[in-house]
This record gives C-alpha cells, structure tokens and sequence, in this order.
C-alpha cells in the first residue's frame, strides 16, 4: 500500500509543480476546472491505493453495455 | 498549446495515419484472425469501408464549416445546451480511451519484455511521455510524426521481409469455412477500433492551415488506404507465417519478430521491433491525450490549454490503473463492448450533427430560392 501511496504522491506533486507558476496565472474558472480535475484525481486516487475496485469508476458506466453488446456479437456470429 | 498553431494537411493527413495505424496493427491481426480464421482480410475490408463513410461524413462537416470543430458545430446545429449534454459522453469516452491505449502498452510490455516491472510503472512512464508530447503542441506532434511514422512503417516492412522464408501460401485458405457469421463478428471488432475511433478527428481538422482545407479530403482518403493496406499485409503476414495460430498469439507482429532467424546472424530481434511498435501506442495515445485537452477546454470555455494538459493525464492514468486492469476483462472490453460504445458516444453525436447540418443547408437553399 505504501509504494502505491508514494506512486500518486509522487505523480501529484511533479504535476502540481510544473503547473503551480500557471496555475497562479489563471483566471478563477480555470482554477474551478483545475480542482475539479484533481478532485476527480484524488478519488481514482483512493480506488488505487485502496484497491476498491468495486467502487463506481468509468467501467461501472461501461459495463451498463455488456449484455446489449454481447447479443449484438452473439446475433452476428 | 497557448498559441494558435495550424498546420498542413499533409502533417494532418500523417497524423490520421499514425493514429488509426498506431497501435491497431499490432494487436488488430490476433482478434480478427481468432474470430474469422483466414477470413480475417475480409473482414478488416468490411470495416474499412465503414470507416470510409465515416470519413465522408466527417469531411462532409468539414467541408460546410472548415473553421469549426465538432463540437463548434454541433453548438451551431442543436444549440448549445443540446451540444454541451452531448459531450458528457464523448468526452468521458475519450478520457477512457486514452487510458485504454496506455493499459494496451502496459499489457504488451507484461506479456513480452518486461515480465517483471509493475504495470503501473510503465503506465506511469508512458503517461509522462504522452502529456508532455501532448502538452508540446500540435506543430511539434506533427514535425515529430513524419520520422516516427518511417521508422514504423519500415520496421513493420522489415519484419514481414525477413520472415518470408517462413510463408506458407495453404493457410490462406479456407476463407469462410463457418460462412460469413464469423466474418461480421472479426468485422465488427475491427470496425470499433480503430475504424470508428476516427471521429474525434472531428475536433482538430479546423488546425489545418485555411489555404489547404481543400487538400485534406484527398490526403486523409490516402492516408486512410494506406492504413488499410498496412493493416491488410499485416494480417496476410501474420496468417501466411502462423496459419491458425494467429488467432491464438497476440501481438503478430512481435511474434512474427521472434521468429526471424538469417544464418545465426541475424536473430532474437523481437525486442528493437518491439520498441519500434510501442512508437506507434505512444504516438496514438498523444494525439489522443492532445484531442482531449484541446476538447474539455473548448467545452468549458478555458483558456490556457498547457495548463490542462498533465491533470488530464495524470486522470488518464489512475482511469488505466483501476479499470479493466484484467487481460480478459480489458480484452472483452475492446472485442465486445468497445465498438457500440464508440457508435453510441463518437458515431452516433456525429451522424446526429451531420444530418441536422445536411437538413438545414437544404431548408437555407430552399429559403433562397
């Protein structure tokens, strides 16, 4: 768990500094959708770490299609 | 990115090729050739043709509004609440796309050369890689492209020389031993990526230089036959060395590699055609990764594009190391659900904003008249 947690952090903070001189240049709407993205980082973030892959995540929506899918390769072959 | 950047339309029409070309023609010939045995060549023409109409349908955009981009256009067609509710999708898509090209890299490295290095590490890799690619620019991506693109093709060229030797003309045939069931299955595979994947092309064609928007039908037809043709002699290569074991080998290319053996002078080459190959996976996912970014802030209406590029990715990469991180699971995913996703959320929005243009520039006619 601990290599995983350095994993992110480590990822976080090179991206946060390489962004930060800009990131103060930036209008407030910018900086709303910048903190949103972490946000949505720091969620993945957790599932990661946490191995929760259970958790709602992109594949959750995805996997809505899997039966349509899977009848529509079945009624091909 | 922060600087309005166009390019020519031969540098876009390079760009379409690398991407459609990218990553399909190392893991296209596997599926394909396991669903529809030596009917595999057609079933990817079948695709092709698909993937030629969506072309047209996306230059025919083009062509009505050079200026504007998918999403531009899709705000002139339905109004801008319609055109934003639509992007949820695309770009949700997109952002899963992405990390499913790299999730691709991560599974060919684990399977190939590098058995015992963490997955998340050589995502974590090929995403820093991606976003400062992506976060360089256009210009850059395509100045970058042409001398990638040659040592690509020419890496794909010497593998299926070097193993000619070893073709055997018989596993060619029978075509349609099961009938064309199996065909359409291999068809409809190859037609979700990387055919149907060419829409988000949509989003970039107006950074072709204004006094070439008349060449880019011609150059992105020609690159899209060049991409057809490439992947053709792909799985002709990988079916006429493998036979009926193509379906069950991924990466055709890379094993066909392991295979080339000239006088004890030549041999156990796999690995530098395998780094060559990953080219075409970074290349993909860059102009993927670049798409994106430019995308979400048109969308949201933000400025500075550089500033999005590294939070877009670092998402990009935790998305490749918590979902499909199974080989069955990711392979499923891409064979079976990938294709009606990418109609649903790429195909669907564009036909959708092509038909409403279609219908208007009728009504405007009319009005004329």
């Amino acid at each position: 768990m601990l290599d995983k947690i350095a994993y992110v952090a480590v990822l976080a903070f090179v991206m946060v500094t390489a962004d930060l001189k800009q990131y103060r240049l930036a209008r407030f709407r910018e900086k709303v959708a910048y903190g949103s993205l972490l946000a949505v980082a720091l969620y993945l973030g957790i599932v990661f770490v946490a191995r929760r892959q259970e958790w709602p995540n992109l594949s959750t929506l995805f996997d809505l299609l899997k039966g349509p899918a899977g009848k529509l390769v079945k009624s091909l072959s | 990115m922060n600087r309005p950047a166009s390019i020519s339309s031969i540098q876009m029409a390079t760009l379409f090729l690398f991407f459609m070309t990218g990553s399909s023609i190392v893991l296209i010939p596997s599926p394909l050739t396991h669903a529809a045995g030596a009917g595999a060549w057609l079933s990817l023409i079948i695709a092709w043709s698909m993937g030629a109409l969506l072309l047209a349908c996306l230059l025919y955009l083009y062509r009505k509004n050079p200026d504007l981009s998918l999403l531009s256009s899709c705000r002139l067609a339905l109004g801008t609440i319609p055109a934003n509710l639509l992007m949820i999708p695309i770009v949700l898509v997109m952002f899963w796309n992405v990390a499913g090209i790299v999730s691709e890299i991560g599974l060919f490295f684990k399977s190939t050369m590098l058995k015992e290095t963490p997955t998340s590490v050589v995502h974590a890799l090929m995403f820093i890689m991606i976003s400062l690619t992506a976060r360089a620019g256009i210009v850059v991506i395509a100045r970058m492209s042409a001398l990638l693109l040659t040592l690509m093709v020419a890496f794909i060229f010497i593998v299926l020389i070097m193993v000619s030797n070893l073709y055997q003309p018989d596993f060619l045939l029978p075509v349609l031993p099961n009938g064309i069931g199996p065909v359409l299955q291999a068809a409809y595979i190859a037609y979700g990526f990387p055919y149907s994947e060419l829409i988000v092309f949509a989003f970039i064609l107006p950074l072709v230089r204004r006094e070439e928007s008349r060449k880019v039908s011609k150059h992105l037809y020609i690159a899209l036959s060049v991409n057809g043709l490439l992947l053709l002699i792909s799985i002709l290569g990988s079916l006429l060395v493998l036979g009926p074991l193509s379906g069950d080998l991924k990466y055709s290319l890379f094993q066909l590699a392991r295979l080339i053996f000239i006088r004890e002078i030549i041999e156990r080459i796999e690995s530098v055609i395998g780094f060559s190959l990953i080219v075409g996976f970074y290349f993909k996912a860059s102009i993927l990764l670049f798409i994106l970014v430019r995308t979400v802030v048109e969308w949201l209406d933000l400025r500075d594009e550089r500033l999005f590029a590294l939070p877009i990715a670092f998402v990009c990469l935790l998305l490749s190391v918590t979902t499909y991180t199974k080989e069955s699971s990711l392979n499923e995913m891409v064979n079976v659900v990938w294709p009606l996703l990418d109609n649903l959320c790429y195909v669907l929005p564009m036909l959708l904003v092509a038909a409403v243009t279609f219908l208007r520039s009728i009504l405007t006619r009319r009005t004329r008249d």
